[in-house]
Parts: C-alpha cells; sequence; structure tokens
C-alpha cells in the first residue's frame, strides 16, 4: 500500500487511514479531491454485513512505515481513532494513531491496540487503555 | 474539516459565559483575563484562595465520536505553599455554579461553597500515568459541550510573592 499522494495533500497528519473490505472496495480517510470520510463510513458498512479485509495506517511523510491491521470480520471488530494531547498554554499538540482489534469471547472482551507515534512512528502494543 | 476542541473557562451568572482560554489565571475575581489585577494575597497564619474556575472542552467541526476525555499535570503544580485543586466531581454544563468571594482577598473555598463539589483533591495526583477523568463521552453531534472541571488555587502564607508559573495542564481525548 502506498500513499495516494492526492489524498497526502489533503491530509493534515502524517497518517491516514484506510479501510480494505473483502470484496475489495477502499475507503481512506479523505477523497482524492480533498473531502474529509468519517469514519462512521466503515462503521455503517460493517453494519450491513459487510466484511472487512483490514484497516492500514498510511504515512504521508516519507520515512514513516506503514501499519495493517487485518480483521476477520467473523469475529473481529476493529479499532481506529486519534488519541489528542493537547496543551493550551503552550499551544501543543501531540497526536497518536491507535490501530488494532477486539473481540467478545466467551462474554468477555479482549482487545489489542497498537499506539502509533505520528511524528516517529514508534510504537507501543497494549491489551489495556494507554 | 476534521474535529476543532477548544478548552474554555465559564464566567459569570446564571448558566455563565464561556471563553476560549489558553492560558488561564487564577486570581481574586470571576475573571477569566486579569491580568495582573486581582493577585491572591499571602496573608500571615491564613490561606488565601482564588476563585474557583470552571473548564470544559467544547467540541466542534466534524468527528464520529469523542470520548475518553483526561485531565493531568507534571506533578509539580506551582511551588511550596501553592496547592492547586481540582473537584472530585466532574460537572455538566447545567450545574455550572459561579465562583464566589470577596475580590481582590479570596475566593470561597470549593467543597463549602460550590453545589456540586462534595471533595477535591491535589491536582499533582493526577499525572500522565494516572490521569484524571473528565467525561468519558462519548460525543457525536457536533457542537458540544463536556462535562467541566473545577479549579482552585490555595496560597498558604509559606508562598513567596510574585507572578507566578507558567503552568501547563494537559487535556487527553480520544477522536474517531
Amino acid at each position: 500500500m502506498e500513499c495516494n499522494p492526492k489524498i497526502a495533500k489533503a491530509c493534515p497528519y502524517n497518517y491516514y487511514w484506510l479501510a480494505r473490505f473483502t470484496d475489495g472496495e477502499e475507503v481512506a480517510q479523505y477523497t482524492e479531491h480533498g473531502r474529509e470520510v468519517l469514519y462512521q463510513e466503515v462503521l455503517n458498512r460493517l453494519d450491513t454485513g459487510k466484511g472487512l479485509s483490514f484497516i492500514a495506517l498510511i504515512p504521508t511523510r516519507k520515512g514513516l512505515p506503514t501499519y495493517s491491521q487485518e480483521i476477520d470480520s467473523s469475529w473481529q471488530r476493529p479499532i481506529v481513532f486519534r488519541r489528542h494531547f493537547v496543551k493550551p498554554s503552550t499551544n501543543e499538540h501531540h497526536l497518536m494513531f491507535a490501530l488494532g482489534w477486539q473481540a467478545t469471547i466467551n462474554g468477555k472482551n479482549y482487545k489489542s491496540i497498537l499506539y502509533i507515534d505520528t511524528e516517529t512512528g514508534q510504537v507501543l502494543i497494549t491489551h489495556r487503555d494507554w | 474539516m476534521a474535529a476543532s476542541v477548544d478548552v474554555r473557562e465559564i464566567n459569570g451568572s446564571g448558566a455563565g459565559t464561556p471563553t476560549v482560554v489558553t492560558a488561564a489565571k487564577f486570581c481574586t475575581a470571576d475573571n477569566n483575563n486579569p491580568g495582573t489585577t486581582y493577585p491572591i494575597p499571602i496573608v500571615s497564619g491564613q490561606t488565601k484562595r482564588s476563585y474557583w474556575k470552571s473548564h470544559e472542552l467544547y467540541l466542534s467541526g466534524t468527528y464520529t465520536q469523542i470520548s475518553n476525555i483526561y485531565i493531568y499535570c507534571d506533578g509539580t503544580m506551582f511551588e511550596a505553599g501553592m496547592t492547586t485543586y481540582i473537584g472530585d466531581e466532574t460537572l455538566v454544563a447545567a450545574s455550572y455554579q459561579q465562583a464566589t468571594g470577596t475580590p481582590g482577598d479570596t475566593g470561597d473555598e470549593m467543597v463549602a461553597g460550590h453545589a456540586g463539589i462534595t471533595a477535591k483533591t491535589n491536582l499533582n495526583t493526577y499525572v500522565v500515568g494516572s490521569p484524571k477523568l473528565v467525561d468519558a463521552g462519548p460525543y457525536s453531534t457536533p457542537p458540544e459541550r463536556t462535562k467541566h472541571v473545577v479549579l482552585q488555587l490555595d496560597v498558604a502564607d509559606t508562598a513567596s510573592p510574585g507572578e507566578k508559573g507558567p503552568e501547563t495542564i494537559t487535556w487527553r481525548y480520544d477522536e474517531v
């Protein structure tokens, strides 16, 4: 998966998400025309029973790695969000992307999340909220 | 357009008037931008207080969901003789209560004076590894106001005079 330069131009972050469904359809966080696509678009498709193959975080900047989470929609649910750290007094705004999956197994929720520093591409893998 | 999130201080009577703040200042008035007016006096044998401050996040723009809103500091707010407290309860907008006290002298203590606050904790307790949950959310219909926190600075007679800070408070939230 390579960065789409038109999407990269529209994306204000160092990464954008891209979901590929089992029927081959791809939905990205931005269209090539620069319109932002809410993640709700992915959830809406999943609600119809459509299967997800994977969700990837694709870097818009050279030197950062791509991250991809394969999903088996028959038992896994994707986790994708951005964690913001805001310091109003210094106008600092740090961002991490979270990518992973969760599943309900024997009535208990299990999850695995990869936290990705959007500046460095470094990751933390955890089963808990961080 | 992605989500836009602002920190706002609420002041005034009734439902209050929110104002976006970047550098909030503890003082002895219900004022979000006092400059150097209304300082907190240092008085021998007494603890003086700022007026309490009500801070919330204002969510606008476009997003699927915003949730898990936390607040924390670096664990070393201000200096000896100065303690920053945060109310244990976080409150919906309808529970906003205007800060009260004697202008230029001291604010009323938050637990005694604020109907929505039953206890308070030193903000230094809440650091990056153990932040305070402000509002789990989730919020999904912008524009929206999160619950607000109540903050207050106590100044004992052991504090040293002068303009202090800046100190940094961090807000953390998840956006989908």
